[in-house]
């Protein structure tokens, strides 16, 4: 009879402290979903002026947007996101464009990549990734200055071969004790550079600095 | 002695019994989240909260015998305002949240946090309880810190990196640049190099334990 109460009391207890569990959570979920999106979206927009800072253009960068498939050639993006334009006097002068890379360490690592005109790097950074902390995390600019090592690249500057690092061949310093990061992460922008190249006339809407 | 109003024992918790130098309990987020002192220091506090809710909650109802149930619904206690924790602080901490990634959901994995409210508090007072699960989280918060501390000198050169996000913008002063130090160790900033200044942190207690155990033998002579 102990037995039976014991398991009843067990399973009323079960019962009771997850109801009351789902139930505290799911309040909290609710009034905090608001702030949580627009936390998000302020990280992101931060990225997004880290690339092209104020004072280079003159509309809303972070709504200033194009869409881009989940199935686009060569962003290897899981689901649907979008592109960026960043104007000066109705120019666009840059785009900033999500690639993910799905040869990580330990899976994806998105990264925005930052395009000029001329269709040089104005800059990388990274979104979210899961990479080895100490070792391929070092790739993020709070552990080290090498996202920047790829600023001012081009195509033209630097040839398909290249975009690897220099025991690979490549003009790019890897990390001491972490290289598939690294190279994942070149490999992403010199994609991002072929995108810009091959829809040019599309997202900076004019034919200069073409070819 | 009553079993349910116990005085705890401050320096035991801390040092004879500290629990991850001797129990080696919370190894986990140790080697996981001691990179620098402000993960450190946010996973240690988050903990100590963890530890006092679940071990409330686990005192509160000790006298209701809930047999093997007992386990399952202080697991659910502890996962459950983790989640909460997690939830608030993607409110109003996002970059502190951001910063300690997937460790934060990890406090559930935590044995401390379950030893705690099962031997203890599931036997005792609440107010006991709730002192044991301060000292206790407060004992695993120090060697957090302590590690992290260590590891981000060795490992990046530099102290107290990223402590505004706890702190407020005022802390970013706190950053101290060591340029003395010009090849940091990176050894240090891995998992691996958390594991063997853990293993010497406990070869030097161990070792003060012996020598003082020593001198009280010799004083004894």
């Amino acid at each position: 009879m102990k037995v039976f109460v014991n398991v009843l009391l067990g399973g009323m207890g079960i019962v009771l402290t997850a109801s009351l569990s789902v139930f505290c959570i799911e309040q909290t979920y609710l009034a905090t979903k608001e702030k949580i999106q627009s936390e998000t979206r302020r990280a992101k927009a931060k990225k997004l002026f880290e690339i092209f800072p104020q004072t280079t253009h003159d509309n809303d960068l972070a709504t200033d947007t194009f869409p881009l498939k989940a199935d686009t050639p060569l962003l290897e993006l899981r689901k649907a996101s979008t592109g960026y334009k960043a104007r000066k006097n109705g120019e666009v002068i840059g785009i900033i464009l999500p690639v993910t890379a799905r040869d990580g360490y330990a899976g994806d690592i998105q990264i925005l990549v930052g395009i000029n005109q001329d269709t040089s790097v104005q800059g990388v950074r990274l979104l979210a990734h899961r990479e080895t902390a100490g070792l391929g995390d070092r790739v993020d600019l709070d552990k080290s200055n090498w996202l920047l090592s790829m600023d001012g690249r081009s195509l033209k500057n630097t040839p398909r071969e290249k975009w690897a690092v220099s025991k690979e061949g490549g003009e790019f310093d890897k990390l001491t004790g972490a290289t598939i990061t690294p190279k994942a992460i070149l490999r992403a922008t010199r994609r991002a550079l072929e995108f810009a190249e091959a829809h040019y006339i599309s997202m900076f809407e004019s034919r200069n600095n073409l070819l | 002695m009553s079993m349910s109003s116990q005085k705890p024992d401050f320096l035991g918790m801390l040092w004879d019994r500290n629990p991850v130098l001797v129990g080696l309990l919370g190894l986990c987020p140790l080697i996981g989240v001691t990179h620098s002192t402000i993960s450190s220091l946010s996973l240690g506090l988050i903990t100590i909260v963890v530890m006092v809710i679940t071990s409330c909650v686990a005192s509160l109802t000790r006298s209701i015998s809930f047999g093997g149930a007992r386990v399952t619904i202080v697991i659910m206690v502890s996962t459950a305002s983790i989640t909460l924790i997690d939830l608030l602080m993607g409110a109003y901490a996002y970059q502190l949240r951001q910063a300690l990634g997937i460790f934060l959901p990890l406090v559930s994995v935590n044995s401390l946090v379950l030893a705690r409210a099962t031997i203890f508090a599931s036997k005792n007072s609440t107010r006991s309880s709730v002192l044991d699960a301060l000292i206790m989280g407060f004992s695993f918060a120090l060697i957090l810190v302590l590690l992290g501390t260590i590891r981000e000198l060795l490992g990046t050169g530099a102290l107290f990196a990223n402590m505004h996000l706890l702190f407020g913008p005022k802390a970013q002063a706190w950053h101290l640049e060591m340029p003395f130090i010009e090849n940091p160790l990176i050894l240090a900033s891995t998992p691996a190099g958390a594991f063997l200044i853990t293993g010497l942190l406990i070869a030097v207690k161990n070792k003060v334990d012996s020598t003082s155990h020593v001198q009280r033998v010799n004083k004894a002579i």
